[in-house]
């Protein structure tokens, strides 16, 4: 489970999040959406540890994790898989080291052990092996954002998954790719996860739990119905002409 | 008014980046300590900073070496003193001219190097994505880079002032006729303990200033491409001006503590 409680952020003089309070029940995916510079990603970095809130609580699995010593933040870090908006990939490293990445720093598997895990995890992620030895660079975004996913996974069976715009930037094509991809990870493993985007046609594709951060303050949280209902003037202007639809959206099944 | 501001400003300014400076070195140095250690990229920084600068320091010292040793031989001739020209080339280049110019390039190449691609890293979140895997990205790109510096800059000096002194041979013995005994025997006899010493303390301490310099400007920066490129301009004059400091120091206490030395 993930709680944030009256969690503020600042940098600076720059208020970046304001009293957020939410509670994600453990295996439950939620979406997390937004304008662009409302404050997902730095929600996703706390959650990380990757930096500390001014004040307020952010409970993962009934501990507080803010102001943990590294080495305990680290052994929570484990439990969690972050995809990073565009990927993030080791841009040094080749796709195969990439997804390998973590079992070679923290296990003593043996290289072609390491290998075979990383095959599988390509083949799960829908990339073929002839890409193992390629760079991050020759790849293109789709299959970039594919390899963030299987590296995320590939660390240790993550509890939770945290995905920062994971179709920004992407065709219809490979948008579709890459939710069904999610919604596979997420029936699965039943992996707590979260999905933040600010493309509100791609939310709705992914699930029906919202929250909705504007400003850097919680303005919605709740299912689709209540979503669509809201009388609150952001959520309002934040669906615009997408408000009518809703209901005839549904959830991308995976293939 | 205003310009009391801005000079205040400034001064806050130089103060907090100075005590974060100091704090992301102490870290650095905290890193180098302990476990795990990256002995690959050690040995590739190493390479990357000994190997590449070779060229252009070889260059520099010859250029520096032969320029010297024109100026100076026609100065002397005018004293009946060309012996001693072995002698102020020793004392010149291996004192202040090898660590400064190889200091000096080395911080223009490698300095910028190392802030742009961390900077980089850290502008697509590469960075994060190593503290999230469980790595202290300081141990895993600042402290190999540090090593590789702190290892090379002494190597790469040695070398530019070999080079350095066997440009100022050859201008001495072909263009001004000394003898290549007598200049041999000047340069030997300035090679003590002390004219050592200070050469080989200063790219030592001139490795740690560009290190620090360059990683934490590196790991600092801010605002996507644009604030990398900030901050790479900043990290070569940033260790560049510290050099010169540092180097003026160095040969200040030098001076007043081992005189007997030199
Ligand atoms: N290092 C930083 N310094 C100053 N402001 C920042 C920094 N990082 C993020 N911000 C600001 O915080 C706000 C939220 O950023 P972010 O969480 O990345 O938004 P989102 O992911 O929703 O687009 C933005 O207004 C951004 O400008
Ligand atoms: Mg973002």
């Amino acid at each position: 489970m993930i709680e944030f409680r009256d969690v503020n952020y600042a940098i600076g003089d720059k208020q970046i999040l304001k009293h957020v309070s939410f509670r994600i029940p453990a295996g439950e995916p939620r979406i997390i959406v937004g304008h662009s510079g409302s404050g997902k990603s730095t929600i996703l970095r706390l959650i990380l540890g990757l930096a500390c809130p001014t004040s307020g609580e952010i409970i993962i699995d009934g501990q507080n994790i803010c102001g943990l010593e590294e080495k305990r933040l680290r052994e929570i870090r484990r439990q969690i898989g972050m995809v990073f908006q565009d990927g993030a990939l080791f841009d040094s490293m080749t796709v195969g080291e990439n997804v390998g990445y973590y079992l070679l720093e923290h296990t003593e598997m043996k290289l072609d052990e390491i290998e075979d895990n990383v095959r599988q995890m390509l083949g799960f992620v829908g990339i073929s092996d002839e890409y193992l030895d390629r760079l991050p660079d020759e790849l293109s975004g789709g299959m970039q954002r594919r390899v963030a996913i299987g590296r995320a996974l590939l660390s240790t069976n993550p509890k939770i998954m945290l995905y920062d715009e994971p179709t920004t930037g992407l065709d219809p094509q490979m948008t579709t790719n890459i939710i069904s991809l999610i919604n596979r990870l997420m029936e699965h493993r039943h992996v707590t996860s979260i999905i933040v985007t600010h493309q509100i046609a791609d939310a709705f594709k992914i699930g029906d739990r919202f929250i909705f951060i504007d400003a850097g303050e919680v303005a919605f949280d709740g299912d689709v119905n209540g979503l669509r209902d809201s009388k609150d003037p952001r959520v309002v202007e934040f669906l615009g002409p997408f408000r009518k639809s809703i209901a005839h959206v549904h959830k991308i099944d995976f293939v | 008014m205003i310009f009391i501001q801005i000079i205040v400003g400034w001064i806050k300014r130089f103060a907090y980046e100075s005590q974060q400076l100091f704090f992301f070195s102490l870290k650095m140095l905290r890193s180098m300590a302990g476990r795990p250690i990256y002995p690959a990229e050690t040995f590739e920084q190493m390479y990357l900073i000994g190997v590449g600068s070779l060229f252009l320091i070889v260059l520099t010292g010859l250029s520096a070496g032969q320029g010297m040793t024109l100026q100076f031989s026609n100065e002397l001739a005018e004293f009946g003193s060309k012996n001693y020209l072995g002698r102020i080339m020793a004392i010149a280049i291996l004192r202040e001219l090898g660590p400064i110019l190889t200091g000096l390039m080395v911080a223009a190449r490698v300095a910028a190097g190392i802030t742009a691609e961390i900077g980089a890293m850290k502008s697509s979140n590469q960075i994060d994505a190593l503290t999230a895997f469980g790595i202290d990205p300081i141990r895993k790109l600042a402290a190999p880079r540090l090593i590789g510096l702190i290892v090379m800059l002494p190597v790469l000096t040695i070398i530019c002032d070999i080079i350095a002194i066997i440009g100022g041979w050859i201008i001495a013995v072909f263009i001004s006729h000394i003898t290549s005994t007598t200049y041999i025997t000047a340069v030997k006899n300035r090679l003590v303990f002390g004219n050592l010493f200070i050469g080989i303390v200063k790219p030592i301490v001139f490795s740690f200033i560009i290190g620090f310099i360059s990683c934490y400007k590196g790991f600092s920066s801010e605002g996507g491409t644009k604030g990398v490129g900030r901050a790479t301009t900043e990290s070569v004059m940033l260790s560049s001006i510290s050099i010169l400091i540092a180097n003026f120091i160095i040969t200040k206490v030098v001076y007043s503590f081992f005189r007997g030395y030199l």
